[in-house]
């Protein structure tokens, strides 16, 4: 009796457990009445066990995937990180330069105006000013002011050491009074020279030296004019020795974009 | 972290997680391919790309044995490997001697560097599987990989390859007994208890 391709199906089936119900009964069956089967059974298992014992080939590699592999972008995060601190630098770096090409230009304005010649020019105009200033008529009736309670106070000592008649005393302080207000009055020099021929015809010939001190001494308010523009202040304004914030930031902001950035690229290099 | 944690992840984007299983299933994956495709070369190509598809068809994955699930996408890897070799044809596995034939032997497999004995023992058993299984039409030969070697039950193998439960039955039957006549002509090269694999 040949084995059928059904009946190899049965046995092959039987051999793995496959089986069940009528099938199982009839193959049963069949193998203890037919020795054929039981041989073929036999040689079936003896294949099967010689597959089964084939050795389990280790994989040659590793087949773990990459993000390149299935079309992902690379999520390294240190990459990222740098790639991002390298952009916020860029941008404070330009806005730095920016603020510091703003400020140039306004700068530029400003330096043109204190510039060592236009301050030179400036000083130059100080004793003009001053001068200018000593004309006004307020602040010649104040000077005029401080000008009489001295010239009262000296002549009035003057008189009393001298033993001059008290009537004397009080014309002088009179015409003193009167010449010393209108010589503050530039406008009308003929009016303080005629005070004086006054005073000088009426025995007041000792109070013309003062007088003339006191006018060779007006000049004298200059220097509080100039300490007002000190030389250090003026010549060396506030910035312009040594490197400003702006420049250094610039500098820090600009090694910062360097530096991020290679280690960004070096990052991705590795990646890669 | 279980398979099902590794696979939710994997679902999330997470690659570290997909290559853990990568790394658990490649040499059970590599055997597939080994046996069904009977090159290495190929077999590494097969199961990259059996992974990569594996990979971005994960949210297919619904429950069950992920084992049968995987192997499914390895043996269709196997099988595009497969007709890519036959349409672009490689040297053959089979040496022709002087006269032109089939050369049977495994000798010609031989590595010159290593003693003829020490490989004739680490390889005998295996290359003659191979031999005989690439005799076998590809869908006999993936259903006998499939059970007889991976181990698995019918209605598992008859997932993998999208059959019935009954063709499962029929090749494997008829794969077994082509695999028995061949293993026959390695007879010497069989351990002893293998030795008496007779003709019925």
């Amino acid at each position: 009796m040949q084995i059928t391709d059904r009946d190899w199906a049965q046995l092959s089936a039987y051999l793995d457990g496959e089986l069940s119900g009528r099938e199982l009964i009839k193959v049963r069956k069949k193998i203890q009445t037919d020795p054929l089967f039981q041989a073929a059974l036999e040689q079936l298992k003896i294949t099967k066990q010689i597959l089964q014992s084939a050795p389990r080939i280790p994989a040659p590699r590793n087949f773990t995937l990459t993000p390149e592999m299935i079309g992902m972008k690379s999520k390294n995060p240190s990459f990222s990180r740098f790639r991002l601190a390298a952009a916020l630098m860029s941008f404070l770096l330009i806005g730095v330069m920016i603020l510091d090409f703003g400020g140039t230009l306004s700068l530029g304005a400003m330096s043109a105006e204190f510039s060592p010649k236009s301050i030179e020019a400036q000083l130059e105009s100080i004793p003009e000013i001053a001068a200018d200033a000593v004309q006004e008529p307020a602040l010649l009736e104040a000077v005029g002011e401080v000008a009489e309670e001295q010239v009262v106070a000296e002549y009035t000592e003057d008189f009393a050491n001298a033993g001059a008649p008290a009537v004397e005393a009080e014309a002088v302080e009179e015409v003193l009074a009167e010449g010393v207000a209108e010589k503050g009055q530039e406008e009308e020099p003929q009016d303080t020279d005629a005070a004086t021929e006054t005073n000088r015809a009426q025995g007041g010939d000792d109070l013309e030296p003062t007088v003339q001190a006191w006018a060779s001494q007006t000049p004298e308010p200059l220097p509080a004019v100039i300490e007002y523009y000190p030389d250090d202040e003026i010549h060396e304004p506030e910035g312009s020795d040594g490197i400003s914030i702006l420049r250094i930031l610039e500098i820090l902001f600009g090694l910062g974009v360097i530096g991020f950035s290679a280690a960004a690229w070096t990052k991705r290099r590795k990646s890669h | 972290m279980d398979l099902k944690e590794q696979i939710k992840n994997a679902l999330k984007g997470d690659l570290d997680s997909f290559n853990q299983i990568v790394l658990e299933y490649q040499n059970l994956v590599y055997n597939q391919a080994y046996r069904i495709i009977g090159e290495p070369d190929a077999a590494e190509d097969a199961v990259q790309e059996a992974f990569i598809s594996a990979y971005k068809k994960l949210h297919t994955y619904r429950g069950g044995s992920f084992k049968s699930w995987l192997l499914r996408i390895v043996s269709n890897a196997c099988y595009d490997e497969f007709r890519r070799r036959k349409r672009q044809p490689v040297a053959p596995l089979y040496p022709e001697n002087q006269n032109g034939d089939e050369t049977e032997s495994v000798s010609w497999l031989e590595d010159t560097e290593e003693k003829p004995e020490e490989f004739v023992l680490r390889n005998e058993l295996s290359e003659a599987i191979q031999i005989c299984l690439d005799r076998l039409e590809f869908e006999f030969r993936t259903i006998v990989v499939l059970v007889d070697l991976q181990g698995m039950d019918y209605a598992s193998a008859a997932k993998v390859i999208d059959c019935p439960l009954g063709t499962v039955k029929s090749r494997l039957a008829r794969a077994r007994r082509n695999l028995k006549d061949c293993l026959q002509g390695f007879r010497e090269l069989l351990p002893v208890e293998f030795r008496h694999l007779g003709e019925v």
